[in-house]
Formats: C-alpha cells, sequence, structure tokens
C-alpha cells in the first residue's frame, strides 16, 4: 500500500513538470520478438540535468529502458518521449568500455565529434581538456588495450562526455571494476556530472553506489521489469566518500534492499 | 633462444641425414645427401631460378586475383544477405572440390594454359579470403555498432570507420592461409597440366627430373618450393604484425 501512495506521489505532477519533461515514459511495455515481456507499463520521468539510478535484480529490464531512451529499440506500448534521442543528443556508456581497440584513446573519444564532422584539429580543443580532466591526458595516444580497466572506463566516459551530450546514458558501467576503483570512479563522476548541464539515467544492481549517485532512485522488479518504487535521496551534493559510512546512507540502503527483497519473496511465493 | 633450438633441430636433421647417406652408401637417385641438392641447385640455377619466377608469378597473381574477389563478394555479401545466401554455398562447393579434380576441366576450357593455371590458383586462394572477409565485416561489436546508431553515422563512416576495421583482423588470417594455399594451387595445376617449355614452373622441372629419374634435381626444385612457402608466410606475419599485432598481441 505504502508502495502504491509514493507512486501516486511521483506522477502527480504540475503544467510546469510537464513542460520540463526532458525524457517521460508513460505506461510503456516493451516485448521482444521472441515473446520475452522485458518490461511491463513502466512510467518514469527525468527532467533535465537530473541524475536518476535504476535499480533492479538482473533481467530486470534495466538496460532493454536505457535502450529505449536512447531511441535505439522502439516501444511495444505506450507513451514515449526523450527529447535527446529526437535531437540524437544521447551519450551512451556501456557495462564494457566498447572502444575500438585499433584506434587511440584520443581517437576513440574523439569519434562521436567526427561522425558529425568535426575535424581533428578543431575537436583537440574539446578533446585534450577532457582527457586531462578524467586524468587520461598522457594516454591520448596509447591503445585501449594499454590501459587498466578503470582507465578504459575512463576513456569510455570521455567519449560519451565530449559531444556534450544533454543526457547521459550509463549501464552498469563500473560493474567490472574493482570496488576501490569503483568508489573513486563514483565520486569523479559526480563531479564531471555537476559541472555541466547533464541529465544522467544510471543503471545498476548495486544499491549503494544508487544511493551514492543519484537524487532519485527507481527500483525494478525482476521478469517483466516493472516500476515497483521511486526513493527520493536528500543528501547534498558535493557527495564525499565518508557518506557512505552515515548512518542516514545505510538506513536509506537498508529501506531500498527491503523493497527489492519483498518483491523477489511475493514473486517466489506466487 | 626458441628460435636457437628450432635451428639446432634443422641442422641436427640435415647432418644425420648427411651421415646417413654415406654411412649407408645409399645411392644419389633414392635419396641424394643434402649436400649433393645444394650442388645440383647451384649447378641449375639460371632453368630452376626461371622457373622459379614463373611459379611465384602465377601464386602471386592468382592470390591477387583472389584478395580482389574475395574481398569484393564480401563487401557485396555484407550488404546483402540474400546475396549471400543465394551465393555462399556455391563458393563452398568451389572450395570443397579438390583442385587436382577440376583442373584438367579448366585446362579443357581454357585455351591459354597460363590462365588455367591462374584460374586455378585463385579457386584454390579465394575461399579463406571470401570466407574470413565476409565473418569479419560482420563481427563488429554490437555496442559499437548501437554507438554508431546513436550518433547519427552515415553508411560510408560506418563502413570505413568500423566494419573495415573490425574485418581486418579476419581478413589477414584469411591472407595468411591464402597465401600458402596459392602456392599449393598452382603447382598443383601445372601438374595436372603437366606443360613442356620454357615458360613452365618448379612443377614441370619436378616432373622432367623425376622421369629422367634425377633425383636430386627433383630435390633441389623442392627446396626452392618450400622456401618459397616459407617466405610467404613470414611475409604475411609480419604484415599482420605490422598492421594489427599492436592491439591484437596486447587484446590476447
Amino acid at each position: 500500500m505504502e508502495a502504491g501512495t509514493q507512486l501516486e506521489r511521483a506522477y502527480r505532477r504540475t503544467a510546469q513538470d510537464e513542460i520540463d519533461d526532458f525524457v517521460r515514459l508513460r505506461e510503456v511495455s516493451l516485448t521482444f520478438d521472441s515473446g520475452t515481456r522485458a518490461l511491463e507499463s513502466v512510467s518514469l520521468t527525468l527532467k533535465r540535468g537530473e541524475f536518476v539510478s535504476v535499480v533492479g535484480p538482473s533481467g530486470c529490464g534495466k538496460s532493454s529502458l536505457l535502450r529505449l531512451v536512447a531511441g535505439l529499440t522502439p516501444v511495444t506500448s505506450g507513451e514515449l518521449k526523450s527529447r535527446p534521442a529526437q535531437q540524437q543528443d544521447c551519450g551512451f556508456v556501456f557495462q564494457d568500455p566498447t572502444l575500438m581497440p585499433w584506434a587511440s584513446v584520443f581517437d576513440n573519444v574523439w569519434l562521436p565529434l567526427r561522425l558529425r564532422g568535426t575535424a581533428r584539429e578543431t575537436a583537440q580543443q574539446k578533446i585534450l581538456p577532457l582527457l586531462e580532466s578524467v586524468g587520461l591526458a598522457e594516454f591520448a595516444e596509447a591503445l585501449p588495450a594499454e590501459l587498466s580497466g578503470g582507465m578504459r572506463m575512463r576513456a569510455s566516459i570521455a567519449r560519451a562526455l565530449s559531444a556534450e551530450p544533454q543526457l547521459l546514458l550509463m549501464d552498469e558501467p563500473f560493474a567490472a571494476l574493482d570496488e576501490y576503483t569503483r568508489q573513486r570512479l563514483n565520486v569523479e563522476l559526480l563531479q564531471w556530472w555537476r559541472a555541466r548541464s547533464l541529465g544522467v539515467l544510471f543503471v545498476t544492481h548495486s544499491v549503494s553506489e544508487a544511493v551514492f549517485l543519484s537524487q532519485r532512485v527507481v527500483l525494478m522488479s525482476s521478469r517483466p521489469g516493472r516500476v515497483l518504487q521511486v526513493m527520493e535521496v536528500p543528501f547534498a551534493y558535493p557527495r564525499s566518500r565518508e557518506l557512505r559510512d552515515s548512518a542516514e546512507f545505510i538506513a536509506l540502503g537498508r529501506q531500498i534492499n527491503a523493497a527489492l527483497q519483498a518483491d523477489r519473496d511475493t514473486g517466489e511465493g506466487g | 633462444m626458441e628460435r636457437a633450438w628450432a635451428w639446432a633441430g634443422g641442422i641436427l636433421l640435415l647432418m644425420s641425414w648427411e651421415g646417413l647417406v654415406w654411412w649407408a652408401e645409399i645411392p644419389h637417385y633414392t635419396l641424394p645427401a643434402p649436400s649433393l641438392i645444394l650442388l645440383t641447385l647451384w649447378e641449375n640455377l639460371a632453368s630452376l631460378s626461371l622457373s622459379w619466377w614463373f611459379t611465384l608469378q602465377i601464386t602471386f597473381m592468382g592470390l591477387a586475383l583472389a584478395i580482389l574477389s574475395g574481398v569484393m563478394l564480401a563487401a557485396a555479401f555484407a550488404l546483402s544477405k540474400r546475396l549471400e545466401l543465394a551465393l555462399f554455398p556455391l563458393a563452398v562447393v568451389l572450395q570443397v572440390t579438390p583442385i587436382v579434380a577440376i583442373a584438367p576441366l579448366i585446362l579443357i576450357y581454357v585455351d591459354s594454359t597460363t590462365a588455367a593455371l591462374l584460374i586455378c590458383t585463385w579457386v584454390v586462394g579465394f575461399f579463406p579470403i571470401l570466407s574470413n572477409t565476409a565473418i569479419g565485416l560482420r563481427a563488429a561489436d554490437r555496442n559499437l555498432r548501437d554507438l554508431f546508431t546513436l550518433y547519427g553515422a552515415s553508411a560510408w563512416q560506418r563502413l570505413f570507420l568500423l566494419r573495415v576495421p573490425s574485418a581486418l583482423p579476419y581478413f589477414l588470417a584469411g591472407l595468411r592461409i591464402s597465401g600458402g594455399l596459392c602456392l599449393i594451387g598452382a603447382v598443383t595445376a601445372e601438374m595436372v597440366a603437366g606443360v613442356a617449355g620454357r615458360e613452365t614452373g618448379l612443377a614441370s622441372r619436378i616432373l622432367e627430373a623425376s622421369y629422367r629419374s634425377e633425383t636430386p634435381k627433383m630435390f633441389a626444385a623442392l627446396l626452392l618450393l618450400t622456401l618459397t612457402g616459407v617466405v610467404i608466410f613470414v611475409m604475411f606475419n609480419y604484415l599482420t604484425r605490422r598492421l594489427i599485432g599492436r592491439w591484437h598481441a596486447l587484446e590476447q
């Protein structure tokens, strides 16, 4: 019951919110050609510049959700509005860094601009400071295979940021990294996000990562993916690593875990 | 260090061969000693090198045709799945039929022997290039393809910035196989053709020598063929390392 009222609150919006809607999904369902139902009646909004995380068990359609918002997959039913996708203005970061192995870090980061016709020299003025900011200034000419996993992910994020998108879609980008690198990149990601007017839709299966990063956390149930609950995260930015040790942080994480667990139990019971 | 062992093994083998021939007094028409083979090669260098040049030309012209047609057809396959479905089985049929069996037919249909030899060489070398390149052109990472879609890449950008570089390792693997196969094709076809005269390759020299029981000369021609095969292999290995070695070796 409590979940229901929170959902309602999330839906209840003023006219101004409608205008601000940047990404809006209303009752969106997605069924694959194979007949698998990936998403069912998902409603979600993302405002310009907002950082929203989606958590849920693996196979809950989180990745499909990102592909929908990016415009890579069409919805089966429901209404989807994604201004960044319409304007081809999304950056996408995959779980795998997905760099071109034959191209240098610079050339990889240049790719989005290059595909839009920006020459190497012009792009340089943007890319070199960007590489500097993600800590890869000395590795511009290195090949992806010569970098560590964390550095490859930095390059991947730099590529997504290079075209200065309105929206960054991130699909469990840090899942394959060790915990130390992951937490460090979490802090840095927030810095990069705050330095830009950038919306982020961040998919993860780590509850603490979702809470640490975002303004709102969307909880999803397993197959087919439905929105269980949307939680507001009250902590102020800038957030530091110490936040993870605070009682409020731990309590919120516990609350989210409990909600996810409750859904799993009912699913198994039925 | 590893290379030293390979040299040591080779030298030991040659020395025992030489020793065996002298010790057991094996007649040279049965098994010539390595020293005699080298001597024969030196004495017949003029005629053998002409034939070697001919075989080399057939091999590399056949390979060039195989590369050209294989890559072009693979590109066509990449653009049209239907074309691939229609033509790929034919390519497989061409591949699985032994070249020795097709060669006599080709020799009947084609007047010029040189052209017939080229066709045989092409038939043998063409398939690995085609199939590897076709696979390579489809092998681009799925997420990278999505990324290109996301940024509204044109068909040309997709081809040259994504598909061609993704296909390069596959193409080079095909090239390394085809290089060796084309030499085999050129020699086999000439064996079947049994051509004589000035404009002929090493296979004809081997056949002639065998009719005259000149075993040392057969070995000398064989030595040239083997060396050529090794050089082709080393050459394409080097090319592969130069082109993709840096990102490929590191990935493994």
